[in-house]
């Protein structure tokens, strides 16, 4: 039950880090 | 090899500096970035700007130590922003305010215009004794790392990693710096996922890593008590709350909603982010090396073990990241505090490109500075690291206040001793070694906060006399 919580949590900020990653890059090709 | 890799890392950071540094003309380019940057810039280095030490390799030690909750307290540093970008941000850099005629650089330049130029100068000395003690901290943890993975002298490290954060800043300014904090932000957000993920396919999973950790550190609390959470989460959301290098991001950003939503979205982002991904890392380091030191060293020992000496290098590049990314930041702060508060209003000398080199040459001294108390005077950053605690009772209530709508120039006098007595209980409740562990920074918060409410309503007079009352506001 834990680990689920643990993996749910790490896969939230996987999703944080693509979400930004896009938004950074989409900045970087509009230039 | 991890020489080649963390030297390559300098040398590719500095090359960005020096690229972005062709767009500094003067000192508006070189204090906040001309005041064009889009969210996504603004969200990276804002988030690059508080992953610090204690954001990073501190809360994967302090997993090994105590488990889960610290994580708890340290998304309290992340949330100031959520609650910064939402509430603050927008109003900030939505102000179409001047103070003699330019718009707002510092938080010095809000003071002065809504509680005289008094607050300016009280509010510049606090910034920078503030901003000074955690320069000089985070070149002692700069040097600290490089000597750990090089073991060339600290001396060395320490003059090394302050010349390359000085290079660099000194070019081109926020203009550099905040493009350097994107190539660090993707760096370690990179770095520290992958090793969590390559850490937990090796382990085998939640499953298999919570089985072997102490259960007692896989509650939320962690070993933590309840009351021990509580404290550090109010100590730590007051901590950086709006301080110098923030407000400087927001003078930055490109409109009102840029600064929201970058502002914001660092905050929720580091929540989403870092707690879990630095727990889940010192978690790993506790199964796959059981009599791990819990110290910041850990996270390298925990790369050392599992990777090859390329990616080691990797991921030392990464730390140095978080750490060189607010050295910058808040290097910048004191130069643009140096130059703007101190220098422009006692030489009144606005030109906007002699300012510049004002600037600049400030940047360095104060680099050097710095680097002298680092290598010779620790003693001396204990004592400026005193101000950390000063900051939220003699900043927190007034920038709160003067965007307020209840603002009124007849509670400037009120809102500037509150800040004052709250700064003078902090310090003191630090000197006599913080009893009752109640936090030095709390205590004068609330100090403040009783002083701001009772302080009556006074017709401000002399230097107390907001610069918003005077025909040149």
């Amino acid at each position: 039950m834990i680990a689920t919580v643990y993996s749910i949590l790490f896969g939230v900020g996987i999703l944080a880090v693509i979400f930004v990653t896009i938004s950074i890059v989409r900045v970087a090709f509009k230039k | 090899m991890e020489f080649i890799v963390i030297f390559a890392y300098f040398a590719l950071i500095i090359g960005i500096g020096y690229y972005f540094s062709r767009d500094v003309h003067d000192i508006d380019d070189f204090a906040v970035a001309g005041r064009k940057i889009v969210w996504p810039v603004l969200l990276a280095s804002s988030a690059t700007s508080m992953i610090g030490g204690g954001a990073s390799v501190g809360t994967v030690a302090k997993a090994i130590e105590s488990g889960a909750g610290y994580g708890i307290c340290a998304s309290a540093w992340y949330l100031s922003l959520v609650y910064t970008g939402i509430y603050i941000a927008p109003k900030l850099r939505g102000l179409n305010l001047t103070t003699y005629g330019e718009k707002f650089t510092t938080v010095g330049d809000l003071f002065a215009h809504k509680y005289g130029e008094f607050s300016r100068k009280w509010i510049g000395l606090v910034s920078f004794v503030f901003c000074i003690g955690i320069v000089a901290a985070q070149i002692v943890a700069i040097g600290g790392v490089l000597e750990a993975i090089t073991n060339i002298p600290f001396v060395y490290c320490a003059i090394i990693g302050t010349v390359v954060v000085m290079i660099y800043s000194t070019l081109g300014g926020m203009a550099s710096i905040m493009k350097v904090d994107v190539f660090q932000f993707l760096l370690l957000v990179f770095v520290f996922t992958g090793l969590a993920i390559y850490g937990l396919i090796e382990v085998g999973g939640y499953g298999a890593l919570l089985e072997q950790v102490p259960q007692k550190f896989i509650g939320w609390t962690g070993a933590l008590s309840t009351g021990k959470i509580i404290s550090l989460f109010i100590a730590f959301f007051l901590g950086e709350l709006l301080a110098p290098y923030f407000v400087q991001r927001m003078y930055a950003a490109k409109d009102e909603s840029a600064a929201k939503y970058g502002i914001t979205g660092a905050g929720l982002f580091m929540t989403a982010f870092l707690p879990i991904t630095m727990i889940t890392l010192g978690f790993i380091a506790i199964v796959t090396i059981p009599d791990i030191p819990a110290d910041r060293t850990a996270l390298v020992t925990l790369a050392k073990h599992m990777l090859p000496a390329p990616v080691v290098g990797l991921v030392v590049a990464a730390i140095l990241a978080c750490i060189m990314s607010s050295c910058s930041a808040i290097l910048s702060s004191c130069s643009v505090i140096a130059t703007k508060d101190f220098y422009e209003r006692m030489s009144h000398n606005s030109d906007k490109r002699s300012l510049l080199k004002v600037g600049r040459i400030s940047n360095i001294v104060i680099a050097l500075i710095s680097l002298v108390f680092a290598m010779f005077v620790p003693d001396v950053i204990d004592a400026l690291l005193y101000a950390y605690a000063v900051w939220a009772p003699a900043a927190v209530i007034p920038i709160i206040y003067a965007l307020s709508n209840s603002y009124s120039p007849l509670k400037a006098k009120g809102v500037i001793v509150s800040s004052i007595l709250g700064s003078i209980a902090s310090l003191g409740w630090t000197l006599s070694g913080q009893p009752y562990g109640l936090d030095a920074g709390v205590l004068g918060f609330l100090v403040a906060l009783i002083v701001f409410i009772f302080h009556p309503k006074v017709e401000p007079a002399g230097s107390f006399k907001p610069l918003c009352l005077e025909s040149e506001g």
